[in-house]
């Protein structure tokens, strides 16, 4: 890692206030991380895991409650909001649902051109220009521009997203679920598609889902986050191939294999992820957890690199021993 | 450009756009349509017993209880029911949208403080606000319009700040802001064409019951003063002969009626015309 990483989250946590006011929540708990220009970050977690949550707070669309974003080497909770502004043509969002995230009474051509007039790049001609140019690269048919979003499926408006996500030229994309609202055979063409404009434009990705399957094709590096702490973090092939953390053992047994013969003994979580205003104490895992241990129920454990491979970070007691203690 | 020609092929709107337009031409041209002035008794008007006559050669919707041409009556009080009907209800939608979308779009302190207000306004009788209101400022046709305004202001408000919340909240909002929009931006992109279509359906329904509260006005002596004609004081001042010459009091109801629907029809074509999502949709 270079000492000017291309993102660095450091210890960012996000509390929530109920609106009593009694009961705080703490939707992303301390998360570290380093990213460099043109990988891609995977963060899986189960519903309530903070992982959509984790995504705005990089984008500084909700401010961190304590810890930073630093993004090419600007502090972003330090900029003024003009600042922000303007920095926000570098890194952009991709929502889950096509539906409701492009305004249903402008037209495609209008949406794609949005971020355009927003910043103010190019003469009036021009921007007319790059977004054909956009639309032609996201797969959009040329008669689309002056058709409204309501009249396109599902992955054609993802499309329409992307191209107004990519057309300021960003470095950054924090995609959050993008895939999920979508049918299967429409899934594997948006991440084709978005795989593709990551070679073309280098773009960095930060790719949000609780799908294991679509994470795996696409990421360089995972994070998995429970209740709002990461749990492990490694290489995708690290992950996948030597998952730590009982938690990501489950989750990785429960992806569908392709040969029916190729059936590992399945781990079954029991219950649901327990509600984020209770956690329970100690590791946050012990009640689902079939290796639970009593030393689970009081202490937490820390996110500790792996001995063997120190990219590898893992938060549980039963790896104390092969970990660094730091 | 578009928009137009589609309007235009509905047939209700050529009906509506006819209407409007009869009524707006002899507000403007009413001396020179009317056959008589309106202020004008005539000895001819009443029968010797002293009752209103009916149609006849001479005026052709008959007369009123003081023997006056009521043609002429509801010709020249088109211009009165018009500039309160577009004047008052213009100003009262420009305030109540105004507050409206602050109080939606800022919420937190301000927009709780305005609200409550409108809930005070709203818990307040209309009709003692606008008597206080008429008796604090001498009578003119302005000073009802604005008083009018003042009372209807607040049901646009509330219409407008519940939708501007849940607009507000809608994920193009902030995918929007994601791009790095300014709020004005978003207001005026986003907020404002979503909001169009109620402000429009709310502002048509609005004209009808401006027309009607200023004839309540008229009625107790703080609207519209006499002899000037509105359509609501000629339904108020011959209320007493409706059983004997119910033209009097349906005719003039009639013209507020097809001018309050003309403007509903209008509006809901616009509103559906607008939103990309129903156009073309005839019903």
């Amino acid at each position: 890692m270079n000492s000017h990483p291309f993102l660095s989250v450091s210890d960012v946590t996000k509390t929530f206030q109920e609106n009593s006011g009694k009961n705080k929540i703490k939707a992303v708990d301390g998360v570290s991380f380093n990213l460099d220009q043109g990988e891609t970050l995977g963060i899986v977690g189960e519903t309530g895991s903070g992982k959509s949550t984790l995504g705005r707070l990089i984008l500084n669309l909700l401010e961190p409650t304590s810890g930073t974003v630093t993004f090419n080497s600007k502090n972003l909770s330090s900029l003024s909001t003009k600042e922000m502004r303007t920095s926000r043509r570098e890194m952009q969002m991709i929502f889950q649902d096509p539906f409701s995230s492009l305004d249903p009474r402008m037209t495609v051509g209008d949406l794609i051109r949005e971020p355009l007039d927003i910043h103010k790049i190019k003469s009036k001609q021009d921007r007319h220009e790059l977004v054909q140019s956009t639309a032609k690269s996201v797969g959009l048919p040329a008669n689309s521009l002056d058709r409204y979003p309501h009249e396109f499926s599902g992955g054609q408006r993802q499309r329409i997203a992307i191209a107004r996500a990519i057309i300021t030229n960003p470095k950054l994309i924090v995609a959050d679920e993008p895939v999920s609202a979508l049918d299967v055979s429409i899934q594997s063409q948006i991440l084709n598609l978005l795989l593709e404009l990551q070679r073309k434009l280098e773009l960095t990705y930060i790719f949000i889902s609780h799908d294991l399957s679509v994470v795996q094709h696409i990421a360089d590096k995972i994070m998995v986050l429970y209740l709002g702490k990461v749990v492990e973090f490694g290489t995708n092939f690290e992950i996948f191939n030597n998952p730590h953390h009982p938690y990501t053992k489950a989750l990785i047994s429960a992806v569908p294999k392709i040969n029916p013969h190729d059936r590992t003994d399945r781990i079954v979580l029991l219950g649901d992820i327990p509600s984020t205003t209770s956690k329970p104490p100690g590791c946050h895992f012990n009640p689902r957890c079939h290796l639970a241990m009593d030393m689970c129920r009081v202490v937490e454990p820390a996110l500790l690199a792996i001995k063997s491979d120190p990219g590898h970070q893992v938060s549980c007691h039963l790896f104390v021993d092969e970990s660094f203690t730091q | 450009m578009s928009t137009l020609k589609r309007l235009i092929k509905r047939k209700v709107v050529i009906f509506s756009v006819a209407i409007i337009g009869i009524i707006v031409s002899s507000a403007i041209f009413a001396p020179l349509i009317a056959p008589f002035a309106p202020e004008t008794q005539f000895r001819e008007g009443l029968t010797l017993e002293g009752s209103p006559l009916g149609p006849n050669s001479k005026f052709i919707l008959g007369t009123d209880l003081l023997g006056r041409d009521l043609l002429s009556r509801l010709i020249y009080g088109a211009r009165t029911s018009l500039l309160i009907g577009l004047l008052a209800n213009g100003v009262a939608v420009l305030i109540g949208t105004f507050f409206g979308i602050i109080a939606g779009f800022l919420r937190g302190r301000i927009g709780s403080a305005i609200m409550r207000f409108t809930d005070l306004m709203m818990a307040f009788p209309a009709l003692l606000l606008a008597i206080t209101l008429s008796a604090i400022f001498s009578p003119s046709l302005f000073i009802v319009a604005l008083v009018i305004a003042m009372v209807n202001w607040v049901q646009i408000a509330r219409v407008v700040y519940t939708q501007t919340l849940s607009i507000s909240e809608k994920e193009f909002i902030e995918a929007s802001r994601s791009l790095g929009a300014t709020n004005t931006r978003i207001l005026r992109c986003h907020i404002l064409p979503h909001l169009a279509p109620f402000i429009l359906v709310w502002s048509t329904l609005g004209i009808s019951t401006t027309v009607l509260l200023e004839a309540t006005l008229s009625y107790l002596g703080i609207g519209v003063r006499p002899p000037t004609p509105s359509w609501g004081n000629i339904i108020f001042e011959n209320q007493t002969y409706f059983q004997t010459a119910p033209w009097l009091v349906f005719l003039p109801g009639l013209a507020i009626v097809m001018f309050a629907l003309s403007f509903n029809f209008l509006g809901d074509a616009l509103r559906d015309e607008l939103d990309p999502t129903q156009r073309g949709r005839e019903n």
